[in-house]
């Protein structure tokens, strides 16, 4: 993968994402009942994507970041397919688990990506920076 | 190839999805404004001519297929729903068809709401002579509902109408006034949709005049004879609301009302004739949220409430304005609680016993969150089949704050029919419209 594709990859699937995200959030309100269920959903998703985040990275090294992406490109295709058929609250939280391993797919092979690209083209050099504005990101998210 | 295939599947299950939704969303499920009845109808389905709807209720005949009629839906029991039928949404259907100020008459399609009329026949100096305090109903449904305002001299809805057509289940067209078909005049209107749709109806109008508030402060036990010798027997009152207190502090004992009388210089009109729009909602609405919450809230609410309408003693209204009060501040979304109304009427003579055995019930009861009472009064009035002044009385509007579930729906109604066991042991009456908590019609 080279870095213009990259940027056109993390360019289309950012923005998706941000499109979906404000009626995703009335898609949760309108099927839970009380906003605790909300806040359940959130943390599903953030506990999964917490504990998948070591396996997937051990995984990404032997895989490659390719076929994680291609994977998690298809699987969030489909899963969005999903959603507007939600009736109860189970469904969501089975929803939300699955996009929390999905998450963490793309999260790291994003970074491993990007890092080898780096490691490529400028070996040895500012890679400190890149790693603390990783982090960094990390830290916001 | 491969690439191909992983498409055609894709796109496949993306149709198989939108397919499933419009399933899903061809059975929508409606609830009325009570927000307890959520019931998974058939279709909504709307008209804005006479021949769309006769073909909507031929077809419906046809198919055997149930019809329910709605219009803004605040009567909150359900009556605008059925399961698995069509919904009859009467909103598009809203035209005024013709106006005659000579005669002070007007004929609208029965989707219009108070609101159109007043703006179109504002500028003529004309008002209506009954109407809820809000303006955002329709008027078929309020005709429904044969409802009551706040007027002491006009007293309910039908005593205004002088004819309507109605579109019957056979999918004819029925004209329909005390001349005519006098049967179904006189249970078409309080008879909740029943009978078939009420398409167009011919209101009688009378002038918009103006008011001058007057404010007062009374004990409930007081009230009856304050009002029968000072507002009942002033021709000058022309409107009547009272509130009774609901905070702890004064429970059912306190409180204020405001009669409008008639202004002494009445050319002062247009420069108060303008029709008023919301005004701005945030702080009635805050102190309507404190009132929910808890006991010292509720002292809050009631003390800015007093405490306002005194101040307003002696200012000028429009008869119109006076009649589309704001409603938006009591707008309430809530994930496991909503807002339901009851009215009970009392005879006059009865109403300081009924609030004190009120009282009395009511304070054992912590939990029933109770925000609001307001009293109207309605004179005698039996041209309704169905009609609830089976002689002079106070009407009571109670706003209760309740949840949604299906015990808290019990605990409310446990509540609610003791105080309509209490209403009928005072001779009272209740409105019907409301949640179906009464045990028995």
């Amino acid at each position: 993968m080279n870095y213009r594709r990259f940027v056109l990859y993390q360019g289309t699937i950012g923005m998706a994402s941000s499109m979906i995200f404000p009626f995703y959030i009335l898609v949760l309100k309108n099927t839970g009942n009380n906003y605790a269920q909300f806040g359940w959903a959130y943390g599903l998703f953030a506990l999964t994507s917490a504990l998948t985040y070591p396996v997937i990275g051990r995984l990404a090294d032997q895989i490659g970041d390719k076929v994680l992406l291609l994977v998690y490109s298809w699987a969030m295709a489909l899963l969005l397919l999903f959603f507007p058929l939600v009736e109860e609250v189970w469904q969501v939280y089975l929803l939300q688990i699955m996009m929390g391993v999905l998450g963490a797919v793309q999260k790291n092979s994003e970074k491993r990506c990007l890092l080898v690209m780096l490691i490529k083209e400028r070996p040895g050099k500012k890679l400190d920076n890149i790693m603390s504005g990783l982090l960094l990101e990390r830290q916001l998210q | 190839m491969k690439k191909i295939f992983v498409l055609i599947s894709y796109l496949v299950i993306f149709a198989l999805s939108v397919t499933a939704y419009q399933a899903k969303l061809s059975s929508p499920i409606a609830e009325d404004k009570g927000h307890l009845l959520p019931v998974a109808l058939k279709s909504i389905a709307s008209g804005t001519t006479d021949q769309e709807l006769q073909q909507l209720v031929k077809t419906a005949g046809k198919n055997d297929d149930k019809l329910s009629i709605a219009g803004m839906q605040h009567s909150q029991g359900g009556q605008t729903l059925y399961p698995d039928a069509i919904m009859v949404d009467m909103k598009p259907y809203n035209k005024i068809l013709s106006f005659n100020p000579g005669q002070k008459t007007i004929t609208v399609q029965s989707g219009a709401t108070w609101d159109d009329i007043q703006k179109y026949i504002n500028p003529y100096h004309l008002a209506l002579k009954v109407t809820q305090s809000q303006n955002i109903f329709t008027v078929g449904g309020s005709l429904s509902v044969n409802v009551h305002g706040r007027d002491i001299r006009h007293h309910a809805l039908i005593e205004t109408v002088q004819s309507f057509r109605l579109l019957i289940a056979e999918g004819s067209i029925l004209q329909v006034s005390r001349q005519e078909n006098q049967e179904l005049f006189t249970s078409v209107i309080g008879g909740y949709g029943l009978f078939g749709i009420i398409l167009d109806v011919t209101l009688e109008l009378t002038d918009d005049k103006l008011y001058q508030y007057e404010t007062k402060e009374v004990n409930y036990r007081e009230y009856d004879s304050y009002f029968t010798k000072e507002v009942l027997a002033n021709d000058q009152v022309k409107m009547h609301l009272a509130r009774i207190s609901v905070a702890p502090e004064s429970f059912l004992t306190d409180m204020y009302l405001t009669n409008y009388l008639l202004a002494p210089d009445q050319t002062r009109l247009e420069d108060y004739d303008s029709l008023k729009r919301d005004s701005i909602i945030a702080l009635p609405k805050f102190f309507l949220g404190l009132a929910r919450i808890n006991d010292s809230g509720k002292n809050t609410f009631w003390n800015i409430q007093r405490t306002y309408t005194m101040k307003t003693d002696g200012k000028l209204i429009s008869r119109n304005n006076s009649m589309r009060s704001d409603s938006t501040f009591m707008d309430y979304d809530h994930a496991s609680k909503t807002e339901t109304l009851q009215e009970y009427f009392v005879p006059v003579n009865e109403f300081a016993d009924y609030i004190d055995d009120l009282r009395s019930m009511l304070e054992k009861e912590k939990d029933f969150n109770l925000l609001n009472i307001t009293v109207r009064y309605v004179e005698k009035n039996e041209e309704a089949v169905m009609s609830y002044a089976k002689e002079d009385m106070f009407a009571l509007v109670m706003l209760i704050n309740q949840g949604t579930s299906k015990k808290a729906v019990k605990e409310t109604e446990a509540v609610i029919q003791k105080m309509i066991d209490l209403t009928l042991a005072h001779q009272g009456s209740y409105y019907l419209p409301y949640y179906s908590y009464p045990s028995s019609l």
